[in-house]
């Protein structure tokens, strides 16, 4: 089977009379310019291509000639590009596998059984191998495809193109100016309850119409639809027709169609819907077409549409670029291209793409393989985050058919290929020194580590105006805005009890200083009682002295002054310890930032230094950490750092000052003063960690979302 | 055999088989094994022993055999034969497990000494019993293998099996035959032998006998040949509408394959597993101005640039340079030419001619024709020929005669042949090396009897030599010294121009060369081997089976000295070879004389021979001895390794091709 001219085998097969089974439609296509005989099998439904050179011997297989004159026959007629004996048996195989051939034997019971075994095994392991899109067949619409087909045959179709083209184009034309309306509504909107419901209709009728545009655009063209079903796509039903008839179709436009009715239809509907949307009252038949919208757009773009998935887009695309199998084929491209460039295996092949395949080829294997795999890892995700078994598992599964399973086909193939097996060598030192780069990249490469985090100015403890004593307000002594001294009195409480009681405790020391004297000269006996009782009477005293002096509030520091107005002060009551105002100090050095709780760890081991930068200014500073408060309560520091005012924390909805997540706070100086600097304006800090390789932290990143996940259970 | 009632019933009655085949003839298919299966397997066979060693209980059925043995000494022959034939339905009803097997062996054992004069040792009848039960045995080479044959073939014989005793030659086929005939016809069993050359009547009679001596190529072509264009023997269903179309449907030979006995075990499972049998018939192909014109193409091309030669996967790959070069030079040509991938495998058979197949190692010329050499026995296969085209390639390079082509009509290896029996015993004296593949692939244990006789052979220091002149002058002077002491000298090499090397330098000091060349001459040569002071020089053919007797004065002398003249792929071969000496008790020696230089040294420890050859050492041309043992080790387990993965790979190969080729309706052939 080594591509040879003669075959080994050939003995086997030529006294062979094999015929096609009979049934089967043929119709001649083109694609690239090249003739192409695809034979259809109604009965299962299933096409297969082959090359002109090919179907001289297939076309040949009338159950009268044996495959040795056929052969013969195709050589003499076909000269140089005549198919070598190998490719005729290999042909016969594929024919077979796809139950094309019947040849004039008495079937052997034993294969007929294994044959049945092996395919109920693979549609059983289909079931198994793509868990993400289980089919599940409902029922035949053919005839009511048939009934409604008058409505797009031959002319009638034509007023539907034009009727899309007109509603998409003036779609197009408004769509820039509603734009920002459109997207004023949030995410957290579409995931709402309410919203969720209103969705579910919506899609539903969005994809029935879906699929009924490719079914019809099946039947203009003459095809065959006898299967609809649902397909759980990551468990969510999608419908779906079968429309594979339309491969049949000698037209690269009218197959290019059927594939792209579907989505046709959906932009359609969404272009509808944005005049809808325009025109009607904010109520359930606004929101309704806005969720059109949002469903048939971003499904179009981000999934069906695309030709880097297999959906839709992938079959119009392929269609119109005349490649077929595109994806498939771009792999064994590449396949091929390594073995010949890296391992200098000869290629066999006699099929040889066009310069255009190969370009193709070149870039969407590899932008199909990034783009499904992120798509496979981002739903996981998604699903992780309410069901994180589930999410986990879904991503395990995508890694493996995504990265492992084609990894172990390569391997597999390295194994068991014999014209490999003697490059296994250089194959082993290719992929070792492949797999030696990427760890030291990963675990020997240090790689700067830096983590930028959001904080406010913040002001230092004696710029604030706290009364020591609780009281009312008697006094403004500065008006709001003058500079002061620090020192310099600016509020004067007054609080009447504690006059009275001062008053009351001058009285008692006055009279345990009678006490004393009294004793010393006739109770020698009450000496030390009296004593005791003058020194308690003081010390009280003293305190509520000192507490009547905590009733004038002085500027810490030199500044300017921050009170609300002086009106607004007097008589209201100030609680001791509660902030009456600010000293704005002209210059400041402190910053408090918030840092998410894990790198709690990182700034006790690695910390390095840090740079700040004034959101208002382009200049960056030097500062350094001074305190650490780990979990704060779960108050933000300032509401500027907040998700929903710009900052980078996620707040709770119904109370904006809790973050979701446990955070640090960080207290930063920096090294000279911050000049003009607004009291709670944003600061972007930049912490620098030193160097450490990035495996590492994937390593840590991922053993943090564990521990959370199974840390909160 | 106390345990009889827990033993499945296909043990003891193996020819109810597990495996049975759906085809009309009674065969085994191997069951398909998934790769849990397989990986389960490798690890079974690893937590075994390679060989098992006798029981305790095959000990007490030795005895009971010789005990129940006495009792049968008066009876006259007529009712020995009485008594054997009436053995039947018990060994029918009990299988081969059973009391009854005790006394058949006894009543072939009084049978054997009643016509060749001697009884069976114990550790043959232990050896018997092993292969009885379908085991692979390792008996020491000299042991009476062939009258341990006539103990197991008889017994399965009156079972009713249909049994074969398989030898790897014609020579030994008659020889086994002859000697054992008389036991058959006093126990009154049918017996017959086949040759390659027995008409066709006698042969399918002969196939209908209950026991049956072929040589493995013979019954292997008559096998392939008897179900040639047979579609009714590949399923029963198939077989009734034939009956029903034709009425009774012809007879087939052989007429199944239920019990073998094969001798040599070894060399046709492994050694020769690969080789692929085949029948052709003449079909005109290629032309020899075709041939002509592509050597000519090919003799210009550049190794490295144009083409690459990969020595031991025996292929050459064109590059793209050459496939251009290629297709340049014959420009103007038509027919075959004009299709590139035609005209890239001529190239490529004529570049395979040339660099690939070398004159007298590959193959020799005799007569006007190319005649292949087996690369194992060293034998001439006789009418084989290379894959269509590539034969005819090396007929045009030795400027003779292009011979037809032919076309292959069916095709068999011996590993798939054997795996069809529905049991199969085998004998051997060099098992233990490859006894897990063998268990592993063939599943049939490995057993490994005792001998009966203490070994008089000595082994000689190996001598270890910088390149192959001194070697050949070394085995030279070796070889006039042991001749003229009076003692017989066998120099074993491994292809035949050493062995033509060695003779010319032995010069006029009388000799004899037993190669591919003086096949006919075999028995002769063999026959005086053993006169004192004679050498003979002898390819891979003089190992297996060939018994060389030693005249007196030769074991006075001190009996037969063998040289190996090179280490071979396998341990085995080696074994082999120097098994030769020492036979039944007789004295011998051994030793060997290589080279670094030698190809399989080279090839397969070509690093660790690059730095012995580095190693200063005071005697010129020579290295010292202590290096050879691990050379040789390294070598052969290379070897032994890349062999056993090419043939695993081969069953692997072949059976996937069978699941791809059902198609034809045929799952095999």
């Amino acid at each position: 089977m080594s591509g040879a001219f003669h075959s080994q085998l050939w003995y086997r097969v030529a006294p062979l009379k094999p015929a096609l089974k009979p049934g089967l439609d043929i119709a001649l296509h083109r694609y690239l310019g090249k003739p192409w005989f695809v034979i259809r099998d109604p009965v299962a439904a299933t096409h297969h291509r082959f090359t002109a050179e090919t179907y001289a011997i297939v076309g040949a297989m009338t159950g009268d000639a044996t495959l040795e004159e056929i052969w013969q026959a195709a050589c003499d007629r076909l000269g140089p590009r005549a198919p070598s004996q190998d490719d005729v048996v290999r042909l016969l195989i594929q024919l077979y596998q796809s139950d094309l051939l019947s040849v004039d034997l008495i079937p052997l019971t034993e294969e007929l059984v294994l044959r049945m075994g092996k395919q109920r095994t693979q549609k059983r392991l289909k079931f198994l191998k793509n868990p993400m899109s289980i089919p599940l067949p409902l029922f035949d619409p053919d005839r009511l495809l048939e009934a409604l087909a008058p409505l797009v045959r031959g002319a009638a179709g034509w007023v539907w193109m034009v009727a899309f083209l007109a509603l998409t184009l003036s779609a197009l034309i408004v769509l820039p100016a509603s734009w920002e309306d459109l997207t004023a509504q949030g995410v957290r909107e579409i995931l709402a309850l309410q919203n969720l419901a209103l969705m579910a209709p919506v899609y539903i009728s969005v994809k029935a119409m879906h699929e009924l545009a490719h079914g019809l655009a099946l039947k203009r063209y003459g095809g065959e639809c006898h299967e609809v079903g649902l397909m759980f796509l990551v468990f969510f039903p999608v419908p779906y027709v079968d429309a594979s008839a339309s491969a049949a179709f000698p037209s690269k436009r009218a197959r290019a169609l059927v594939g792209a009715a579907g989505i046709m239809a959906e932009v359609a509907m969404a272009s509808a819907a944005l005049f809808l949307w325009r025109a009607a009252e904010p109520g359930l038949l606004r929101d309704a077409a806005w969720n059109l919208m949002l469903i048939s757009g971003f499904s179009t773009l981000a999934v069906n549409g695309n030709p880097l998935l297999k959906f839709d887009g992938y079959y119009v695309f392929s269609d119109l670029i005349e490649i077929p199998n595109l994806g498939q084929r771009a792999n064994a491209w590449w396949g091929k291209v390594l073995k010949k460039r890296l391992l200098s295996t000869p290629t066999q092949d006699a099929r040889r793409e066009t310069p255009f395949e190969a370009r193709v080829f070149f870039f969407y294997a590899p932008l199909a393989f990034v783009y499904r795999l992120a798509i496979m890892i981002s739903i996981s995700l998604y699903v992780a985050s309410s069901y994180f078994v589930v999410g986990v598992a879904l991503a395990c599964m995508s890694v493996f058919q995504g990265l492992i399973l084609p990894a172990f086909k390569v391997l597999k193939h390295f194994f068991t290929d014999l014209r490999l097996a003697e490059k296994r060598g250089r194959a082993a030192w290719i992929g070792g020194g492949v797999i030696a780069l990427v760890a030291l990249a990963l675990f020997a490469v240090p790689m700067p580590l830096r983590h930028h985090v959001q904080g406010v100015v913040w002001l230092p403890d004696n710029a604030y105006l706290r009364p020591e004593t609780g009281g009312t307000v008697a006094r403004v002594l500065v008006a709001p805005g003058t500079r002061v001294t620090a020192g310099q009195p600016i509020l004067q409480l007054e609080d009447s009890d504690l006059v009275t009681r001062q008053k009351a405790l001058a009285a008692e020391v006055a009279e345990a200083r009678q006490t004393l004297r009294i004793a010393q000269v006739s109770d020698r006996t009450g000496i030390a009682i009296a004593a005791e009782t003058l020194r308690q009477a003081e010390t009280e005293l003293a305190r509520a002295d000192e507490a009547l002096a905590g009733l004038t509030l002085r500027a810490g520091l030199d500044g300017r002054v921050d009170l609300p107005p002086a009106s607004d002060m007097v008589g209201q009551y100030l609680a001791q310890g509660s902030t009456a105002g600010h000293i704005l100090p002209a210059t400041t050095r402190s910053i408090r930032a918030v840092a998410p709780e894990h790198m709690a760890e990182l700034i006790d081991r690695r910390y390095v230094s840090a740079e700040i930068r004034l959101a208002l200014r382009p200049a960056t500073q030097r500062a350094a950490v001074t305190r650490i408060v780990p979990a704060l309560g779960r108050d933000l520091p300032s509401p500027v750092l907040a998700r929903a005012n710009g900052g980078q924390i996620a707040t709770d909805p119904t109370t904006p000052d809790s973050p979701v997540d446990p955070l640090i706070v960080l207290d930063l100086d920096t090294d000279t003063p911050l000049p003009d600097a607004v009291f709670n304006g944003r600061v972007h800090v930049r912490l620098d960690f030193g160097t450490e390789p990035l495996g590492y932290r994937g390593w840590r990143a991922l053993r943090r979302s564990f521990l959370r996940h199974f840390g909160d259970v | 055999m106390s345990d009889l009632s827990v033993l499945p019933p296909w043990r003891q009655r193996p020819w109810i088989g597990r495996d049975r085949a759906p085809t009309a003839c009674p065969e085994r298919r191997h069951p398909r094994l998934k790769w849990w299966d397989e990986a389960a397997l490798v690890a079974l066979t690893r937590l075994h022993p390679r060989a098992r060693p006798v029981s305790p209980g095959d000990w007490r059925f030795a005895g009971r055999v010789i005990r129940r043995g006495r009792r049968l000494a008066d009876l006259d022959d007529a009712a020995l034969q009485k008594a054997a034939q009436a053995l039947r339905p018990a060994l029918l009803e009990q299988g081969l497990t059973g009391p009854a097997v005790t006394d058949s062996f006894a009543l072939v054992r009084e049978a054997t000494f009643r016509t060749l004069g001697y009884r069976h040792h114990k550790v043959q009848i232990m050896g018997a019993r092993h292969i009885l039960a379908g085991h692979l045995t390792e008996m020491a080479t000299g042991e009476g293998k062939t009258a341990t044959t006539a103990l197991a073939a008889c017994t399965a014989a009156l079972a009713g099996v249909p049994t074969h005793v398989v030898t790897v030659n014609e020579y030994l086929r008659e020889r086994d035959y002859e000697t054992l005939r008389p036991i058959y016809d006093l126990l009154g069993l049918s017996s017959a032998q086949v040759a390659p050359d027995t008409d066709p009547a006698a042969k399918a009679e002969a196939y209908r006998a209950a026991i049956l001596h072929v040589s493995n190529t013979t019954l292997v072509f008559d096998y392939l040949r008897g179900r040639l264009g047979r579609d009714d023997l590949v399923s029963p269903q198939r077989r009734a509408a034939m009956r029903l179309a034709q009425g009774a449907a012809p007879p087939v030979t052989p007429p199944g394959l239920s019990f073998a006995i094969v001798d040599e075990v070894d060399s046709i499972l492994i050694d020769e597993a690969q080789t692929p049998l085949i029948i052709a018939a003449p079909h005109q192909q290629v032309g020899a101005e075709d041939c002509a014109l592509a050597l000519s193409v090919a003799r210009g091309l550049r190794q490295g640039a144009d083409f690459t030669i990969r020595a031991d996967a025996r292929r050459i790959d064109l590059t793209d340079a050459g496939r251009q070069r290629v297709a340049r030079a014959i420009d103007a040509a038509a027919g075959l030419w004009t299709i590139p991938r035609a005209r890239e495998e001529l190239i490529g058979h004529a570049l395979s001619a040339l660099h690939l197949h070398h004159r007298d190692q590959h193959y020799i010329v005799t007569e006007g024709k190319v005649q292949i050499v087996d690369e194992f026995t060293g034998r001439v296969l006789a009418d084989r020929q290379w894959q269509a085209g590539l034969h005819q390639m090396v007929e045009v390079k030795e400027g003779l005669t292009v011979s037809e082509a032919r076309r292959t009509l069916a095709q068999i290896t011996y590993q798939e042949f054997f795996r069809r029996y529905l049991w199969f015993g085998g004998m051997s004296g060099t098992l233990s090396e490859v006894g897990r593949e063998l268990s592993r692939v063939y599943d049939r244990p490995i057993a490994r009897i005792p001998t009966n006789r203490r070994l008089r052979r000595r082994h000689f220091r190996t001598r270890l030599f910088r390149g192959e002149p001194r070697k050949i002058a070394a085995i030279v002077a070796r070889a006039r010294r042991m001749a003229r002491k009076g003692r017989p000298v066998l120099i074993g090499t491994r292809s035949v121009d050493v062995s033509e090397r060695i003779s010319v330098a032995l010069g006029a000091h009388p000799h004899q060369v037993l190669n591919a060349r003086q096949d006919a001459e075999e028995a002769r040569i063999i026959a005086t081997a053993g006169v004192a002071g004679q050498i003979t020089i002898a390819t891979n053919m003089a190992g297996r089976g060939t018994d060389i007797k030693l005249s007196d004065a030769a074991r006075q002398a001190g009996g037969l000295h063998v040289i190996l003249s090179e280490f071979h792929e396998s341990r085995r071969i080696d074994r082999q070879l120097m098994g030769r000496a020492g036979r039944q008790g007789d004295p011998g020696s051994t030793e060997a004389f290589v080279a670094v230089t030698d190809p399989v040294l080279r090839r397969f420890a070509g690093g660790l021979c690059a730095f012995a050859r580095l190693m200063p050492w005071p005697v010129p041309g020579r290295l010292p001895s202590i290096l050879a043992t691990p050379l040789r080790r390294s070598a052969q387990a290379r070897a032994e390794r890349l062999g056993a993965r090419n043939r695993a790979a081969t069953l692997r190969r072949s059976a996937r091709l069978a699941d791809l080729m059902a198609f034809t309706g045929h799952r095999t052939q």
